[in-house]
């Protein structure tokens, strides 16, 4: 069975059959649809959910399990802006890239250590599919390293809370 | 225009708080907004009650207090009072859920199961019904594991398409191939049912893909089984949708990678926020045990402890403490309160020396009952001779002075404390008249007149009724009717109290079994009893046929039942034959299963009758407080396994309930009790014996006994 969180590359695009969910959260409209409609090219077939703000674009994370997030530093809803998004969409596996002005030499290296790709705005197409291609491929790397924990019981049971 | 000093003070304003960012950022852990966020969960209580608009709160609050008056005289044994007190907070409290439930528990206690299983009913009759795939699920799911069965459903919603009932057969017949092994069949099947109803019947659309994912992941193919449900949030209003989260979550939580379980632990989040379920609690314990953060999981599984406890109507020592100046809990009954002596003491001494005179009584109570009786009848004394002695104050301080020896000064004071009570109870009566140096006439000088001893009788009688083996109301209806000149009923009641002094009224082999109960979709815990009965007859005219085994009960298992005497007969003779009774082939045996009005069946029955035909064939009685639940497997003569069974959960919870009461288990129940969700681990651990094989049960019945 094939794994539809699983991002591939743009090569194996056309092995893909389910699309793509892409989650691009930035404030404005203009910007946001651009961008959607740049990522959902580069990724086809691949859906846009679109946020303009922290809380909603975390109750997409959530609900709508986006298989890649692409946000602006500056976003509103939360004291640590797009910080919070990428750090959750990072806890949860979800590859990220980050967009915006000049950012801290810690913050870069902290960025890279947590896999999240970073462009700054004004970065030419090629340059931001670059960092989303590296992005895709750091998390199928990770993924295809992991081993499936056993799991403690294996009874079946119907998933009754 | 901003001076540039001031554009200045902006600048390095706005970079000051881009740095703190920057540092935060850098120093935040992937856990630490979780934690923060879960932290906040546990200050909300899931059991909040609402208050009806226009409720008198005075009302409220002295039904609240009635309510844990109840909840006190369940936990010490006094079932009269707290049936009484349960009803007092109805009748102020229409239809309040914890006092509709206590009063279940207090007939399920009492052995009542038909009145505690209506209440339940009743209560489940008057819930608001949501409408539950899961639920619907689960039901299609036991109904494919019958043979023969047909499925019935009502439509939930009056606009779903009259195609639905249809889909659900298919569905269920889903199930059934996908039990027989033709997975890819029952696929095609629920595929063909979801593309049908996806624009008409979304509720049975949401099942068909509920149910792909259940199919795919007992075929072990777990990632299929997610893409599955992620896929389920493009649907309108499927996104939040809190089954179809949950459902995520257990799956995510079998691949079990640390990202996987931080998604799955977010889903039950989102779900508790929205549902308040307490038992979603135990499952973030679970999760965040797994994250690795053990001090935060500790404080989820003490968070559910506490809530069901609650709801199994314990109650914490300062309630206890609360309530007990408006009840007198005899001395033997308030041992029953799982508190230590330490903690009773400590609270008492932190009322003690405060000036009020309810503080006073408080810790004059609380010091009798840590066994300081010389501190406690100090503080009493005191009350009683300024004037604020209550008449239960009279009583508690008389046991206090019993302590010290002074059977007369003790009698008169609890002459006094009756005389002056408004409302008598049987606690005070029975220990009025249950002391041995007391006479008829000394009731009499405490009731005074005709029709409070006539009062007292009837409260008596009620008492008797429902608790009949109790030996102190038998004695004390002895000597109220000693009083009232009634020698005959007199040396009656003294006569019954002998006999259940020596444990004649009940019979020897009475075995308690822990049953499921299914009432629409729940599932209820019951302890019920059986026993076995055996009488001498020709010789080589001995043993159980199908038609000694009594009650109602299902043909498979009144087969069953005698398959398991046969293999008890030979195992006791093989294992215990120094033990076992002389004349068994000359003995007919008879085997009586309760609850006639239910049909028994189920293999978990086979422990609790296997231990009932071996206390009557190696002559001992088994304890009372102990319930059992397994299947029989007869490997060998001499080798009696216990096999796994179902429902644990609902059985411990029944247990617990009719405390003090131990379960018994199957050893490959073991992950099942690890896992269930309703129950928490200190409650299992307290409650839930594991045992691998007959020989081991009767070896520590045996151990009890000696």
């Amino acid at each position: 069975m094939r794994d539809a969180c699983e991002p591939r590359s743009g090569h194996d695009k056309q092995r893909r059959q389910t699309p793509m969910r892409i989650l691009v959260a930035d404030e404005d409209p203009t910007r946001r649809r651009l961008m959607a409609s740049l990522i959902v090219d580069k990724l086809a077939p691949a859906v846009a959910i679109e946020a303009s703000d922290v809380p909603s674009a975390l109750e997409a994370l959530l609900t709508r399990h986006p298989e890649f997030v692409f946000a602006d530093l500056c976003l509103p809803g939360h004291a640590q802006g797009g910080f919070r998004l990428i750090l959750d969409a990072a806890s949860l596996g979800v590859p990220a890239v980050v967009t915006s002005g000049p950012i801290a030499r810690t913050v870069e290296l902290r960025l890279s250590e947590l896999g999240i790709g970073w462009v700054p705005k004004g970065a030419s197409e090629s340059a931001l599919f670059a960092v989303i291609d590296r992005a895709l491929e750091l998390r199928r790397r990770a993924r295809s390293d992991h081993k499936p924990a056993v799991t403690e019981s294996s009874r079946p049971r119907m998933h009754t809370a | 225009m901003a001076s540039p000093q001031a554009r200045g003070n902006v600048r390095t304003s706005v970079e000051t708080a881009s740095k703190q960012l920057d540092e935060s950022l850098v120093a935040e852990g992937l856990d630490d907004e979780l934690v923060r966020q879960l932290g906040r969960l546990l200050e909300i209580d899931p059991e909040r009650r609402q208050v009806e608009r226009g409720a008198n709160e005075h009302s409220l609050r002295l039904a609240r207090t009635h309510l844990t008056i109840a909840r006190l005289c369940f936990e010490v044994g006094l079932s009269d009072r707290a049936e009484a007190e349960s009803r007092a907070a109805l009748d102020l409290a229409k239809n309040d859920e914890p006092s509709l439930t206590l009063l279940a528990a207090i007939h399920h206690r009492r052995g009542e199961l038909g009145a505690a299983i209506r209440l339940h009913a009743e209560m489940a009759a008057r819930k608001p019904t949501e409408p539950s795939a899961l639920a619907e699920l689960g039901r299609l799911f036991e109904a494919s594991l019958q043979p023969d069965s047909s499925t019935v459903r009502t439509p939930t919603n009056a606009t779903e398409s009259a195609s639905a009932p249809v889909g659900m057969s298919d569905l269920e017949h889903a199930f059934r191939l996908s039990f027989s092994g033709n997975l890819q069949q029952a696929l095609r099947i629920v595929d063909r049912v979801a593309t049908r109803s996806r624009t008409e019947a979304r509720a049975l659309y949401k099942l068909a893909i509920l149910e792909r994912a259940f199919l795919l992941e007992q075929s072990h193919d777990i990632r299929g089984a997610i893409v599955t449900l992620e896929r389920l949030a493009d649907e309108p209003g499927l996104a939040s949708d809190v089954e179809r989260l949950l459902c995520l979550s257990m799956l995510y939580e079998r691949e079990g990678t640390v990202e996987r379980i931080r998604r799955a632990l977010r889903a039950v989040r989102h779900a508790y926020l929205v549902t308040r379920r307490p038992t979603l609690l135990r499952r973030i314990a679970r999760l965040v045990g797994k994250l690795g953060h053990a001090h935060v999981a500790e404080a989820f599984e003490a968070r559910y402890l506490e809530v069901f406890r609650r709801r199994m109507h314990s109650l914490t020592l300062r309630e206890a403490a609360s309530v007990l100046r408006f009840v007198y809990v005899p001395p033997e009954h308030l041992l029953r309160l799982p508190f230590a002596p330490k903690a009773i003491l400590h609270l008492a001494v932190r009322h003690h020396d405060r000036r009020r005179v309810e503080h006073r009584r408080r810790a004059a109570i609380l010091s009798l009952w840590a066994g300081e009786s010389a501190r406690a009848e100090a503080l009493f004394r005191d009350l009683d001779a300024e004037g604020y002695a209550t008449p239960v104050d009279l009583l508690y301080f008389a046991d206090a002075i019993e302590d010290r020896g002074e059977l007369g000064e003790a009698l008169a004071t609890r002459q006094r404390a009756i005389a002056g009570m408004d409302e008598i109870d049987a606690a005070s009566l029975v220990r009025l008249c249950g002391r041995p140096n007391v006479t008829g006439d000394d009731v009499r000088i405490a009731l005074d007149n005709v029709e409070r001893m006539e009062k007292a009788q009837q409260i008596l009688e009620v008492r008797h009724e429902v608790c009949p083996d109790d030996a102190a109301t038998l004695v004390a209806l002895a000597r109220l009717s000693e009083a009232r000149g009634r020698l005959e009923d007199a040396a009656m009641h003294e006569a019954h109290a002998k006999l259940v002094e020596r444990g004649e009224s009940v019979p020897d082999q009475v075995v308690l079994a822990a049953a499921a109960l299914r009432r629409g979709g729940e599932v209820r815990g019951i302890i019920h009893e059986l026993w076995v009965d055996s009488r001498r007859v020709r010789k080589g005219r001995g043993g159980l046929d199908a038609d000694d085994v009594l009650g109602s009960v299902a043909p498979e298992l009144r087969t069953r039942a005698v398959a398991i005497f046969h293999a008890v007969r030979s195992f006791v003779r093989a294992r215990y034959p120094h033990r076992v009774v002389e004349d068994l082939d000359d003995r007919r045996f008879f085997l009586r299963i309760t609850k006639d009005d239910e049909p028994s069946s189920g293999e978990s029955a086979g422990l609790p009758i296997a231990v009932a035909f071996a206390s009557a064939m190696l002559g001992f009685s088994p304890p009372r407080n102990m319930a059992f639940s397994g299947a029989l497997i007869c490997d060998a003569h001499h080798v009696l396994t216990i096999g796994k069974i179902g429902d644990v959960d609902a059985k411990i919870e029944g247990a617990y309930e009719r405390r003090p009461c131990k379960l018994v288990l199957p050893a490959d129940n073991r992950d099942d009790v690890a896992f269930a969700e309703r129950i928490p681990r200190k409650i299992a651990e307290d409650t839930v014996i594991f045992a691998s094989t007959l020989d081991e049960v009767l070896r520590m019945l045996l151990q009890r006994k000696a």
